[in-house]
């Protein structure tokens, strides 16, 4: 919102820069009070005791061993690590996994070339 | 697992072997296809399920770098395909339980404990008219009341048990103390068996408690087997073995009346056989049976005769029993018959049911016929026949021990001086 974004219609100062469209659905988000995930499209990690876990809005499966799950979403990679993992449920909205849970860590890249 | 209709609809397990397995379950599940359980058990393999439907789809989206197995299929829909396959086995399998239901429904054994002294076959045949008998269904015997029946049929029971063990019913019996067989008891009195008037009493033992030319009740003490009421009892009490009782004999005379109701048609019906005939088989087997024939014949009149044809040993078992109906088409001509001879079949009926009555050695003392109707309105005479009979009217009652039931018979050792 406010100068830089506006309301969208910025067609008056040319060619879109790169995040605009991101940036005023923040906006709107923020005005309307509403959550941001559903709008942005964010990343929703459900981290149940130790050994359930469900990644919602996430964009693939990147790479899946017994100890390792890494996965892509918005602006980056979850990763979780941990012993026995099994891909309990997988859908194109959410993945579900269980095992024994050991850390969970999100990888962002450098530049936005990269997302 | 995604929900449990899955299980409902069949879901397949699959392996997936190749490169670039995590771009595969990408692709699936983009084009709206879930996977569950899925593991790594090689860095080259995916076991997954999926939904049996979807299964076909998975075919376009292998690519060349992966290669799929299926290692086994589940669900409602994959086993009712197994079942269709061997329906002969699941038809037998139905069978076996219905039939396994209804055979272990019903009573098979009916074994009766009881003492030596004890007529087994009575106490069967008392069971069997309170339903107690192999073939019965479990649910409809009731142990209370087969107890109930025995007891009140046979009064040298003094107490019974019924068990249901499964198929087998237990029958336990305990006889009464001081009854001995065929009636021989110890101790006992003389009862009026009917209402008369006696005319003569001869006493071997006991005590008269009735004379001659009095009028007694059908199960009033004419001789008493108590030694108490004796006036000079004190010498005698306690009798032998020190029991206070005896057994009481006598011979009672009695007039006693009967009287009866007879009738006869004055219109003979008579049946002529037509020569036409039909058959019906029945195939009985404790209470159920499968009859084959018309169940209700063409013929409006017909005689039936039921022949046995073939009948299992019984026993234990129930019997199984093959019997045939024939019926014998007649036609019925009417004839008018002489008034006497329908009176005296009549008086002579009404006799039939006198005679059924009296004991053995009753001599007849004077008889009266009164004629109440000679066929006015219905066609038929009705006639009441009295009979004045000479009898003995004594008939032992025995004495129980312990037995506290007020009718005379029964004495409390509690009572007695």
């Amino acid at each position: 919102m406010g100068k830089r974004g506006g309301w969208g219609l910025g067609r008056s100062e040319g060619r879109r820069r790169p995040g605009h469209g991101r940036a005023w659905r923040a906006g709107v988000a923020r005005a309307l009070e509403l959550p941001p995930d559903v709008l942005l499209d964010l990343p929703r990690l459900l981290w149940l005791g130790g050994d359930s876990m469900t990644v919602e809005n996430h964009r693939g499966l990147l790479e899946y061993t017994p100890r390792l799950v890494r996965i892509r979403v918005r602006d980056g990679q979850v990763v979780v690590e941990g012993a026995r993992l099994t891909i309990e449920r997988m859908t194109d909205a959410d993945i579900s996994l269980r095992g024994d849970l050991v850390a969970v860590r999100m990888e962002r890249p450098r530049g936005p070339a990269d997302r | 697992m995604t929900g449990r209709w899955p299980s409902l609809r069949g879901y397949v397990i699959i392996r997936v072997t190749g490169t670039g397995l995590e771009s595969w379950a990408n692709r699936v599940v983009q084009s709206g296809i879930p996977l569950w359980d899925v593991t790594r058990p090689l860095p080259d393999t995916l076991v997954a399920r999926v939904r049996r439907s979807d299964f076909p789809r998975l075919r376009a989206l292998r690519g060349r770098r992966v290669r799929y197995r299926v290692l086994d299929r589940f669900g409602l829909a994959v086993l009712l395909g197994k079942l269709w396959r061997r329906r002969g086995l699941v038809l037998g399998a139905v069978a076996f339980f219905l039939a396994f239901y209804i055979l272990t429904s019903l009573l098979w054994f009916v074994e009766v404990e009881a003492p030596p002294g004890l007529d087994k076959q009575a106490v069967r045949q008392a069971a069997v008219r309170a339903g107690l008998y192999p073939g019965q269904r479990l649910a409809r015997i009731d142990p209370a009341s087969v107890e109930r029946r025995i007891h009140m049929e046979l009064p040298q029971v003094a107490w019974s048990s019924l068990e249901l063990r499964g198929t087998r019913a237990l029958l336990r019996v305990a006889e009464r103390p001081g009854w001995s067989e065929g009636g021989e008891a110890p101790y006992g009195h003389v009862v009026a068996d009917r209402d008369g008037v006696i005319v003569q009493m001869v006493v071997v033992r006991g005590e008269p408690v009735a004379a001659v030319g009095d009028t007694v009740t059908r199960g009033q003490v004419l001789v008493s087997g108590l030694l108490s009421t004796r006036g000079e009892a004190d010498a005698r009490i306690p009798g032998d073995g020190g029991v206070p009782y005896e057994r009481a004999e006598a011979r009672v005379l009695a007039r006693v009346w009967y009287e009866e109701y007879g009738e006869a048609p004055l219109v003979e019906v008579e049946r002529i056989p037509t020569g036409r005939t039909e058959r019906r088989h029945v195939l009985a087997a404790g209470p159920y049976r499968l009859a084959l024939g018309p169940a209700r014949s063409r013929f409006a009149h017909y005689d039936e005769r039921r022949e046995v044809r073939w009948e299992s040993a019984g026993g234990t078992l129930p019997a199984v029993r093959w019997e045939t109906v024939r019926r014998d088409e007649v036609v019925l001509r009417r004839r008018a018959r002489d008034e006497t001879a329908a009176l005296a079949e009549a008086v002579e009926a009404a006799r039939r049911r006198i005679e059924a009555r009296r004991k053995p050695g009753s001599r007849t003392e004077r008889e009266d016929v009164a004629v109440l109707s000679r066929g006015e309105g219905d066609g038929r005479v009705r006639v009441r026949v009295l009979v004045e009979a000479r009898e003995d009217i004594g008939a032992f009652e025995p004495i129980f021990m312990g037995d506290s039931a007020g009718d005379g018979s029964a004495v409390d050792e509690n009572h007695l001086p």
